[in-house]
C-alpha cells in the first residue's frame, strides 16, 4: 500500500478528522454558491449600497425568530401599483385614486410603514399634487401626509421626476403624520394626547393600534384586519406615476435579519464564507511557505545567512503580535487607496512567518546530519536540491499541518482588526459584521441575530481547522517505520 | 512440583492486527528451559524474536489479535493469572527483560542508581533507603563502582549503560531473565565483557535465560539450548551441540554456514531470497521457496514437529517418518 | 609498482568542540595517518567507536577537511582544492552504514537512482533508465523494474542496502569509502551482500576503503587491514598476515574477542582487554593503549611508537618489537 493511502486510511479512521473534513466540504460548498450567484463586487456594488436595502425593515431579528417571542411576528410586506382604481372629485379637482392593501394578521405592530414613488411623468409647469391618506379596518381614513411635485424651471416637458432616485416618504417617521394621528385619535378614541407623548407611543402603534384603557394606563394594542393606502393625485390627466411602492416593516426579515441599514444579514454571513476561506488559506499558504523556505535556509546554510536569518526572525517573532499588526494596518489605512484587506493579509503574512522559521529550521538541523543527505552530498548534489529534494519531502507533512493550524489564526486575527474598526468596511466580513453591530449598540438594545451568529461562524471556521489540524497529527509523525 | 524446567511455552500464538493486514507474528511455538540454563533463540530480523519475548512478558500491544498458548513458570501457568496479577507478581520480580536498545532508553533525568532502585520501590514497596542499598550491592555485581550510583545516564559509556541495564534488570532476583539483542550496539571488545558477566551471572544465580539474537556465533557464547526462528515458527530446537554442531533443518544448516567465520577457513555460503512477511504467510512450509531440499509436499503442507531424541525437535518434512 | 588512485600523507582530523565560554575543546578524532589505495585493493580501517575510522573514510572523500596531511588522488593534491569538486566527486563515492538512515524516505527507488545522473547532467530519461537498471541486474536485485516504484520502507534491510550499493556505483567510481555496510544487516546475509561486493569491485578494479568494528568479515571483503586506535594506525598488513598473525596487543584482543560458534564457549570466559576506548579529547600520553595493555612496560606511557615495518609489508606501532 502506498504511503499516501495509508495516510488517508489513518487520517479518517480519527473522529475529529471526519468531522473537520465534512465542516470543511460544507464552507467549500456554500463559498461556491456563493461565488456562483454573487456578483464579484457585491461589496461595493450591493452591500454598501443603500438602494439594495431600501425595502428592508431596520435591525429585525431573522423570520424564525417567533419560537422565541412565542407569537408569530408581522410579516414584511411590500406591494406595488402603478395604476390609479379610479378617480375621484373633489371640490372641483380630479384626483386620481391609487390604492395599496394590506392585511395585519398577526399580534404585533408593522415595525413601519414607507412609500416610495418613481418616475413621475409631470405635463405641466404647475406639477402635480399628492395627497396620502390611510384607511384603518374599521372604516376611518386619516390623511397622513401631503406633498408637490414641480418640474424644475426650465426643463423640459414631459418631465420625469424621482427618475433615478425615488421620493421616500417614511410614514412613520414624518412629523405631519404625527400631528394627523394626534387630531385622529383625540377625536376618534377621546384621549387627550399631546405630540411629545404621539412621538413617545411611535407612530407605527398608532397608525396600526388603538388604545386599550384601563384605570391606571393606556396600552396600546394592534388592531387586525385590511388596511389601505390611498394615494390620491391630482394635476395634468396625462400625468402619470411610474410605480408606488409601499413597504409595510414586519418584526422580521429573512434567514438572519438584518442590521441597522436593513441589509440582509443572511446574504452578508454567506459572502464571509469564501472571504474567511480566502483570507485563511492565503494568508496562511504565504505565510507557510515564507516561513519553511527560510527555515530550511537558515537551518541548512548555517553560518552568517543562518545568523541573520535567525536574529531577524528572533526579533519580528517578538513582536506583541495584534498591536503591531494594528499599528501596521492603522498606518497603510491612511492612503485610502489601498485595499484594507490586502493591508491585513500583509500585516498577518509579515508578523506569522518567525514562528515556522524557528520550528523549521532546528528540524532541518536534525535532518541535515542525516545519512542520505550526506549521501546526496557525496553524490555531488548542489545545496539547493538537497535542500528542496532531501530536505522539504521530509518535512512536508509537518508543514502542511503548521499550514492548516495557521488558517484559524489568520481567520481570527482578520476578524480581530475588523472587530476593532480596522476592517474594510465595504466589504462584508464576519468580523466586519460583528464590529458594525458593537458599534450600533447591537448588544445594549438586544439585536442578538447581529451579534451571535457571525460569532458563532468564525468560531466554527477555526475549529474546523484545528480539527483537520488534529486529524492530520498522526500521519505527521514519522510514520515510515513500517516493513 | 514441577520438571525442571523453568518455562515451558506450548502452542503460543501473538497476532497483531495492522492496517496492512494480520500479522501473524508468534505462530504456534512451543519450547522448554531448564532451570539454570540458557536458551539462544536465533533467527532473521522480523521473524519475531522479539514478539515472542513479548509474548511471554505480555507487554502486548493495543492492536493485538490472537494471544494464547500455555506458558508455564516453574510449572505455575501464567495464562491464568489475570493482567495485574500478571504484572504484581511475575513481571519483573519472576521474569525480567533486557530490550533491544535498552541501553539508550533508560531516563535522562534520573541518576542510575534510583533508576536500578525503582523497581524495588515500587513492586515491593521498598523504603527509598534500603532499595539504593540493593541496587549498590547490584552495581557491584556488574562491575560498576559504587560512585556511579549518582551518575546520569549521558555520562556513562555504552558498556557501562548496559551494566546498569542488566543490573535494573536483576535487581528483585528474577528467575528468568529474557535478553534481546543485549550487545548488539556495542563494541567488540565491550561485547565480549558484557557476555563475560552474563556468564558469570549466569553461573552465581543459576539464572535461566533466552538470549535473543540474530548472530549465531554471538548465541552460541552462552546458550545451552538453541532456538532457530523462521518466519513466525521454530523450526529446529535442541541442545547446543546438536543443533550447532549437526543442524537438521535446511535453514539452520544455511544459517550456520552463511556466518563469515575468522579462524576457519571457510568461504561462507549464502541463503537467497528473503524471508516471507508476516502477514498473510504462504501455504505449506514457509521456507519452502528458499529450501535447497524443498519437495512437493513442502508447498501444500506445514510440516509437523517431529522429535528426532528428547531435546530435539525439527519442523521439517524431510524427517517426517522418523 | 602501480601508481596509487588516492595518497593519504599524515592526515589530522581535529573537530573543535565548544564547551561553554572558556576555551575549546579539541577532539583529535584523527591524528596522523597514512595511507595508499591502489586500484583493485581493498584496504580495512578496523577499529572501535571513537577511533577515528569513520572521520578518516569522510576526510579522504573531502566531506570534512582536514586541518593537516595532504589528500592526493590520481597524482593531484586536492587537499585545499578551491573550484567545483564535481569531478572529484564522479570518481570518489561512499556506501553508508545504516541503509534506512541512507535512503530518503520520500523518494521512490527511481528517484534515488536517478538522482547522480540527474546531478551529472543526463537528461534522457532512457539513457537513466538503461543505467538504473543496470546497476539493479548488478546488485542482484531482480527483475528490476518492480522495484523501480518502491520506496524504502518497503525494502528489507539487506536490499535497501543494495540499493545503496548501486547508488555508489552510478558514477563509476574508481575509489569507494564503505563505512560499515553490513553491520546493520542481519549477520546470516552480511557474507551475500559481502561477496557481491567484492566480486563487483573486482570486476571494476576500483579501490575500497572498508571501514569495520567486525574484523571477520574483513578476511572475505580485504586485501590489507589498518587496525586504528585512538585516531591511529597501530597495525598494517595483508589481512591474512594479520588475522593470522597479529602484532599488536590490541589486535590480539580484538580477534580474541569474536565469538566463533562453538558450544564449548559457554563454558569459558572470553579474553578481554579491561577499560574502555579512550576519550578523544584527552589520549593518554605516550602509546595510547597502554592504559589497557597486558603487556605494557616501561617506554609505554612516555613516547608514542613509530609505526615500523616488523615483517615483510606487515607494520605495528609497538615498543615490544625493535
Amino acid at each position: 500500500m502506498s504511503y499516501e493511502r495509508s495516510a488517508w486510511k489513518i487520517y479518517i479512521s480519527s473522529l475529529v478528522g471526519k468531522a473537520g473534513l465534512i465542516l470543511l466540504i460544507l464552507m467549500v460548498v456554500i463559498s461556491i454558491y456563493v461565488l456562483a450567484t454573487y456578483p464579484l463586487d457585491y461589496g461595493i456594488r450591493v452591500w454598501s449600497n443603500p438602494k439594495a436595502w431600501a425595502d428592508n425593515p431596520i435591525t429585525v431579528p431573522p423570520a424564525w425568530a417567533d419560537v422565541f417571542t412565542g407569537r408569530d411576528l408581522v410579516t414584511h410586506y411590500i406591494t406595488y401599483t402603478n395604476k390609479p382604481v379610479r378617480t375621484v372629485d373633489i371640490a372641483g379637482l380630479k384626483f386620481k385614486v391609487y390604492e395599496l392593501k394590506y392585511t395585519l394578521s398577526e399580534d404585533g405592530f408593522p415595525t413601519s410603514l414607507m412609500v416610495k414613488f418613481f418616475n413621475v411623468t409631470l405635463n405641466t409647469p404647475g406639477g402635480a399634487y399628492f395627497i396620502i391618506n390611510f384607511t384603518r379596518p374599521n372604516g376611518d381614513e386619516i390623511t397622513l401626509y401631503s406633498f408637490n411635485v414641480v418640474p424644475p424651471s426650465g426643463s423640459e416637458l414631459p418631465y420625469i421626476a424621482f427618475a433615478g432616485n425615488a421620493k421616500i416618504i417614511f410614514l412613520s417617521k414624518e412629523q405631519s403624520v404625527g400631528i394627523g394621528l394626534m387630531g385622529y385619535m383625540n377625536n376618534h378614541y377621546h384621549l387627550n394626547l399631546t405630540l411629545d407623548e404621539v412621538n413617545e407611543i411611535g407612530y407605527n402603534r398608532l397608525l396600526f393600534g388603538e388604545p386599550l384603557v384601563s384605570s391606571k394606563s393606556v396600552e396600546w394594542v394592534p388592531l387586525k384586519g385590511d388596511y389601505s393606502v390611498k394615494i390620491y393625485m391630482a394635476g395634468d390627466p396625462k400625468d402619470s406615476v411610474g410605480l408606488i411602492k409601499a413597504v409595510f416593516g414586519g418584526e422580521s426579515y429573512g434567514w438572519m435579519g438584518t442590521d441597522d441599514n436593513a441589509r440582509d444579514l443572511a446574504q452578508g454571513l454567506l459572502f464571509g464564507f469564501p472571504v474567511a476561506l480566502a483570507i485563511g488559506f492565503f494568508t496562511s499558504v504565504v505565510t507557510t511557505a515564507i516561513g519553511a523556505a527560510l527555515g530550511i535556509i537558515s537551518g541548512y546554510k548555517g553560518g552568517r545567512i543562518d545568523e541573520i536569518i535567525q536574529r531577524i526572525s528572533d526579533i519580528v517573532y517578538n513582536f506583541p503580535f495584534l498591536p503591531v499588526i494594528i499599528l501596521i494596518v492603522f498606518i497603510i489605512s491612511r492612503n485610502p487607496n489601498f485595499p484594507r484587506i490586502l493591508a491585513i493579509i500583509g500585516a498577518i503574512i509579515a508578523l506569522g512567518w518567525p514562528g515556522l522559521t524557528i520550528l523549521i529550521r532546528s528540524m532541518v538541523l536534525s535532518i541535515r546530519e542525516s545519512q542520505f543527505v550526506e549521501a546526496a552530498r557525496a553524490i555531488g548534489a548542489s545545496d539547493l536540491r538537497i535542500m528542496f529534494k532531501h530536505i522539504f519531502p521530509n518535512l512536508a507533512p509537518f508543514i502542511f499541518a503548521q499550514m492548516i493550524f495557521f488558517t484559524p489564526s489568520a481567520i481570527l486575527t482578520e476578524a480581530a482588526l475588523s472587530f476593532l474598526g480596522l476592517g474594510d468596511p465595504n466589504i462584508p466580513t464576519w468580523g466586519q459584521i460583528i464590529e458594525e453591530s458593537f458599534y450600533a449598540g447591537a448588544v445594549l438594545n438586544g439585536w442578538w441575530w447581529w451579534v451571535l451568529p457571525p460569532g458563532f461562524l468564525i468560531m466554527l471556521a477555526a475549529i474546523t481547522f484545528v480539527f483537520i489540524a488534529l486529524g492530520l497529527e498522526p500521519i505527521v509523525n514519522p510514520k515510515l517505520q513500517e516493513r | 512440583m514441577s520438571s525442571g524446567n523453568i518455562l515451558e511455552v506450548k502452542d503460543l500464538y501473538l497476532y497483531y492486527k495492522t492496517f496492512k493486514g494480520i500479522v501473524q507474528a508468534v505462530d504456534g511455538i512451543s519450547f522448554k528451559i531448564p532451570k539454570g540454563t540458557a536458551m539462544g533463540l536465533v533467527g532473521e530480523s522480523g521473524c519475531g524474536k522479539s514478539s515472542t519475548a513479548n509474548a511471554i512478558m505480555r507487554l502486548l500491544p493495543g492492536n493485538t489479535y490472537r494471544y494464547e498458548g500455555s506458558i508455564k513458570l516453574d510449572g505455575m501457568e501464567l495464562m491464568d493469572l489475570t493482567d495485574d496479577e500478571f504484572r504484581s507478581r511475575i513481571r519483573w520480580s519472576e521474569i525480567a527483560m533486557i530490550f533491544q536498545g535498552a541501553m539508550n532508553s533508560l531516563n535522562p533525568v534520573l541518576k542510575v542508581g534510583f533508576q536500578v532502585a525503582e523497581p524495588l520501590i515500587v513492586h515491593l514497596g521498598m523504603p527509598k533507603e534500603e532499595a539504593l542499598e540493593r541496587a549498590r550491592d547490584m552495581f557491584e555485581k556488574v562491575g560498576l563502582a559504587p560512585a556511579f550510583l549518582d551518575r546520569y545516564p549521558h555520562e556513562l559509556s555504552g558498556g557501562m549503560r548496559q551494566r546498569v541495564v542488566i543490573a535494573m534488570a536483576m535487581v528483585m532476583n528474577p528467575k528468568l531473565l529474557i535478553l534481546d539483542e543485549p550487545t548488539s550496539a556495542l563494541d567488540v571488545s565491550i561485547q565480549a565483557q558484557i557476555m563475560n558477566l552474563l556468564k558469570q551471572l549466569k553461573k552465581e544465580y543459576n539464572l535461566s535465560m533466552i538470549f535473543i539474537t540474530h548472530d549465531i556465533a554471538l548465541a552460541s557464547d552462552i546458550s545451552d539450548y538453541l532456538a532457530v526462528m523462521y518466519a513466525g515458527q521454530i523450526v529446529e530446537y535442541g541442545p547446543i551441540e546438536e543443533v550447532l554442531l549437526n543442524p537438521q533443518h535446511p535453514y539452520s544448516q544455511k544459517l550456520l554456514a552463511s556466518i563469515p567465520r575468522l579462524r576457519v577457513d571457510k568461504e561462507p555460503e549464502f541463503l537467497p531470497g528473503a524471508p516471507p512477511g508476516l502477514i498473510n504467510p504462504p501455504k505449506g512450509c514457509r521456507f519452502a521457496n528458499r529450501c535447497p531440499s524443498r519437495m512437493d509436499i513442502c508447498d501444500k503442507e506445514d510440516p509437523e514437529i517431529i522429535w528426532l531424541n528428547k531435546d530435539h525437535f525439527v519442523k521439517c518434512h524431510l524427517y517426517k517418518g522418523g | 609498482m602501480v601508481e596509487p588512485i588516492l595518497r593519504l600523507e599524515n592526515i589530522k582530523t581535529y573537530y573543535i568542540l565548544r564547551k561553554g565560554l572558556f576555551g575549546k575543546l579539541i577532539v583529535k578524532a584523527v591524528d596522523g595517518v597514512s595511507l595508499e589505495f591502489r586500484p583493485g585493493e581493498i584496504i580495512a580501517i578496523v577499529g572501535e567507536s571513537g577511533c577515528g575510522k569513520t572521520t578518516l573514510g569522510r576526510t579522504s572523500l573531502k566531506l570534512v577537511e582536514p586541518v593537516a596531511g595532504k589528500i592526493i588522488f590520481e597524482g593531484q593534491d586536492i587537499t585545499h582544492y578551491k573550484g567545483d569538486l564535481k569531478w572529484f566527486r564522479k570518481k570518489a563515492q561512499i556506501v553508508f552504514q545504516d541503509p534506512f538512515q541512507a535512503l530518503n524516505p520520500y523518494h521512490s527507488i527511481y528517484d534515488i537512482l536517478s538522482e547522480p545522473l540527474i546531478i551529472f547532467g543526463e537528461k534522457d530519461k532512457s539513457v537513466i533508465e538503461d543505467k538504473i537498471v543496470k546497476a539493479l541486474k548488478e546488485v542482484k536485485m531482480t527483475p528490476p523494474e518492480e522495484f523501480l516504484t518502491k520506496y524504502p520502507h518497503m525494502l528489507s534491510g539487506g536490499q535497501r542496502q543494495r540499493i545503496v550499493i548501486a547508488r555508489a556505483l552510478l558514477l563509476d567510481p574508481i575509489y569507494l569509502v564503505a563505512d560499515e555496510p553490513v553491520s546493520m544487516i542481519d549477520a546470516s546475509s552480511r557474507a551475500e551482500i559481502l561477496t557481491l561486493f567484492r566480486s563487483i569491485q573486482k570486476k571494476r578494479e576500483m579501490s575500497i576503503m572498508y571501514i569495520t568494528h567486525d574484523i571477520a568479515t574483513t578476511k572475505y571483503f580485504s586485501d590489507w587491514i589498518a587496525v586504528m586506535y585512538a585516531g591511529k594506525i597501530i597495525e598494517y598488513g595483508p589481512t591474512r598476515e594479520v588475522l593470522k598473525n597479529p602484532l599488536h596487543p590490541y589486535t590480539k584482543a580484538l580477534i580474541a574477542a569474536v565469538p566463533d560458534p562453538d558450544p564449548e564457549n559457554r563454558f569459558k570466559m572470553r579474553p578481554v582487554v579491561p577499560g574502555e576506548p579512550p576519550n578523544p579529547i584527552n589520549p593518554p600520553p605516550g602509546c595510547r593503549f597502554h592504559p589497557r595493555c597486558p603487556r605494557r612496560f616501561d617506554p609505554c606511557d612516555k613516547e608514542e611508537p613509530p609505526l615500523k615495518e616488523v615483517e615483510k609489508n606487515h607494520y605495528v606501532a609497538c615498543f615490544l618489537f625493535k
